[in-house]
């Protein structure tokens, strides 16, 4: 294989900054000997340049890419423990480094495509959220949860790049049972979030809530069962009213 | 003053945005959804084409072709359309 045949087919991956670090510099190096490569490159520079013009795609702020990838392996590690009942209280993991997302990945007791999917569907929410958060503007709050238990507060922070809930004095749920987060819009049934949380040993817990707030009314917390719940099966135990 | 002077350059400023924008989205919906979803995840999403063959269980070297194949045939549409 010459040299050439060899990086026939890498220009694509180049202008759209998908090659590894490795390759990207290997290419590049291919590049200087190579002219028929560098017309390639500067053809299809021509449109991936253009992208970033595409409606609705916005490409969503570095930060919140992370939060998407942690959400994603979050969601695949609460899969992997609804499919393996006796280890279902393995911790949700934290956002990993990306470059490790699809070795671990690859572990996981289930199809990978369903990975795809949901990475997927996942981008799409960021997407969608960075548009809403990136047109809105800036308009960082933070508001108070009512809570029932008189130990614990709560907060929720709506950034540029989503919310999050920063709670102290939170109880350790019972066994087999995690905090979850459930959006509530007027007239509705609460909406389930991928918001699944513990507290650590001082009561302390943080957790990213991703979705559209768009309407939301109240954002509430109560404890379902480990791998959460499509209804609300106990009382909410925090309570945030955003409008 | 300044401002007023503004607006009206800003409206013409949007509309030839979002003409191209809806130029750059037409020739994205032409390419075949394997070539558009290749783009779409190693653009927007970020991914390399390693984890991205990993993902859709294809081999590195079909996504690799997908990303190229699909930016030549942009680069076509767009140079029909004739954009900048």
């Amino acid at each position: 294989m010459t040299d050439h045949e060899r990086w026939k087919d890498a220009a694509g991956g180049y202008v759209l900054n998908a090659l590894t670090d490795d390759e990207r510099t290997a290419y590049e190096a291919h590049l200087a000997t190579c002219p028929e490569c560098r017309a390639e490159v500067s053809d299809l520079r021509f449109a991936a340049d253009a992208l970033p013009l595409s409606p609705p795609p916005v490409v969503p702020p570095p930060a919140l890419k992370a939060r998407i990838m942690a959400e994603v392996e979050r969601e695949a590690a609460l899969l992997a423990s609804a499919a393996k009942p006796d280890r279902a209280a393995a911790p949700a993991e934290p956002a990993r480094r990306r470059r490790r997302f699809a070795g671990g990945a690859a572990a996981l007791p289930f199809p990978r495509a369903s990975i795809a999917a949901l990475a997927c569907a996942m981008l799409l929410l960021g997407v969608v959220l960075g548009g809403v958060l990136l047109g809105g503007g800036s308009d960082a709050r933070t508001i108070p949860f009512q809570s029932s238990l008189p130990q614990a507060a709560a907060q929720l922070e709506v950034s540029d790049d989503g919310a999050t809930l920063v709670a102290k004095g939170l109880p350790v749920p019972p066994e087999g049972k995690t905090y979850m987060v459930w959006l509530a819009r007027p007239g509705q049934a609460p909406e389930p979030t991928s918001a699944l949380f513990t507290p650590n040993r001082d009561g302390s817990a943080t957790a990213g809530v991703a979705g559209d707030l768009k309407g939301v009314e109240t954002v509430l917390v109560n404890t379902e069962p480990v791998g959460g719940s499509t209804t609300p099966t106990s009382a909410p135990i925090l309570t945030a009213e955003l409008t | 003053v300044a401002e007023r002077l503004e607006a009206p350059d800003r409206v013409e400023e949007d509309v030839a945005r979002s003409d191209e924008a809806a130029i750059v989205r037409n020739a994205m919906d032409i390419l075949p959804a394997d070539q558009l979803k290749v783009i779409e995840l190693a653009y927007f999403g970020g991914f390399t084409h390693v984890e991205i063959a990993e993902m859709l269980e294809a081999p590195v070297g079909t996504v690799k072709g997908r990303m190229r194949l699909g930016l030549k045939k942009m680069r076509e549409v767009l140079a029909q359309g004739a954009v900048g």
